[in-house]
């Protein structure tokens, strides 16, 4: 084949390395030059050849195989195989498993509690809710401290309360005019 | 001639390939047999892919073994009998990376002699061959991996599927499952510092 004017340039180097990685990935041009011109031919197949050399000598630097593959008499089905060949998948799955029923009881249940008491809360009569006002604007105290202070509707007498707030009419040290006491000012 | 020569290699390669999907889909039926003919097969072919990436016979027997066993488990998992070599080597380059993956975290524990390696290799060289062959392996290993350690990771591993295990552009896509453009990218700049390294390409061309 001849060369025609547009084609006589030689391939560079990186024309010549990809013709080796993919001979399609150069120009229509660049293959007809590559395929007419012995000199770019030869440079590729010199590289080829040492490129081939690599594999041979790979081949014959390797040792040989001293043991044959044993294989299991019967194929385990997918779901064995899948779990055999990833020995962590058994610990794994019971600890998800484990983990989701904890998130259940510790996030969920909480949040089933909190939709309940709403309910319960709607559901209240609104009567109920205005004695139970009634009854706090009496006594405020919860049920339990008003047993405590039960002792405290004992109707005290005079003196004991004479004792406890004393009347400044009796009071013998009164420096206020007008009142009893002896005036020691 | 030429053409008659093309046409038979052709011709063998598509029985081949027919041969192959029969024996895939017999041990997807849960054919033992059918399976250990794709394992005699391949098994030379994984065991160098692997040996090359680990540098010691015994892991990389260990794992070849592990890759085949995996294969034969996981067979259901294979969608087209077409690309059972690429899948298969899928599961290696999966499994050597696990392995180097363990073996950096043990080196946080424990020190691994480095060593290790290099006395291999001269038992092996001197063990399957005389002193002269000995030696053009040993230097072949010493070479590659000189020239491998200066590639990038990707880089390093579509030069070695490529040309040292000898997979088409397809079947590394597969294999490391990127795409066809990538793969060529990487391979094409793996090229560029290939044809830098001399002394690899000296050594290769015997001189």
């Amino acid at each position: 084949m001849n060369l025609t004017a547009t084609s006589k340039k030689h391939l560079a180097e990186a024309q010549i390395l990809q013709a080796i990685v993919d001979l399609s990935d150069l120009s229509d041009d660049q293959q007809a030059h590559l395929k007419a011109c012995p000199v770019c031919m030869d440079e590729k197949d010199r590289l080829d050849r040492v490129l081939l050399q690599v594999g041979s000598m790979a081949r014959a630097s390797a040792p040989t195989v001293s043991r044959r593959p044993v294989f299991p008499d019967k194929r385990p089905g997918f779901l064995q195989g899948w779990f055999e060949v990833r020995p962590l998948v058994r610990i794994a799955v019971p600890a998800l498993l484990l983990l989701i029923v904890a998130t259940a009881v510790l996030v969920i249940k909480p949040d089933q509690d909190k939709h309940m008491a709403l309910v319960a809360e709607q559901m209240i009569d609104p009567e109920q809710l205005l004695s139970d006002i009634d009854r706090l604007i009496e006594n405020p105290l919860p049920q339990e401290l008003q047993a405590m202070i039960s002792i405290a509707d004992i109707d005290p007498d005079e003196d004991f309360m004479e004792f406890i707030v004393p009347t400044t009419e009796n009071d013998p040290l009164s420096n206020i005019p007008g009142k009893k006491g002896e005036n020691i000012c | 001639m030429q053409k008659t020569k093309k046409e038979k290699k052709i011709r063998s390669s598509s029985t081949k390939t027919q041969q192959e999907r029969t024996w895939v889909k017999m041990a997807k039926d849960g054919s033992r047999e059918a399976f250990e003919q794709l394992a005699s097969h391949y098994y030379g072919d994984i065991f160098r892919m692997i040996y090359y990436r680990t540098q010691r016979r015994m892991d990389a027997e260990d794992l070849t073994q592990d890759v085949f066993l995996k294969a034969y488990k996981g067979l259901d998992g294979l969608t087209d009998e077409d690309h059972f070599k690429s899948w298969l080597f899928r599961i290696a380059v999966n499994r050597v990376r696990d392995f180097h993956r363990r073996k950096k975290f043990l080196h946080l524990f424990k020190s691994i002699p480095d060593d290790e390696v290099d006395a291999h290799i001269d038992t092996h060289a001197q063990t399957e061959s005389g002193p002269l062959e000995a030696l053009i392996r040993k230097r072949f290993l010493q070479e590659s991996e000189t020239f491998l350690s200066r590639l990038s990771r990707m880089e390093k591993d579509v030069f070695v599927l490529r040309f040292m295990d000898q997979l088409q552009i397809n079947e590394i896509a597969t294999a490391l499952k990127k795409g066809e453009s990538t793969i060529k990218t990487h391979l094409y700049r793996a090229l560029s510092k290939f044809r830098k390294d001399r002394a690899f390409q000296d050594f290769l061309k015997g001189e």
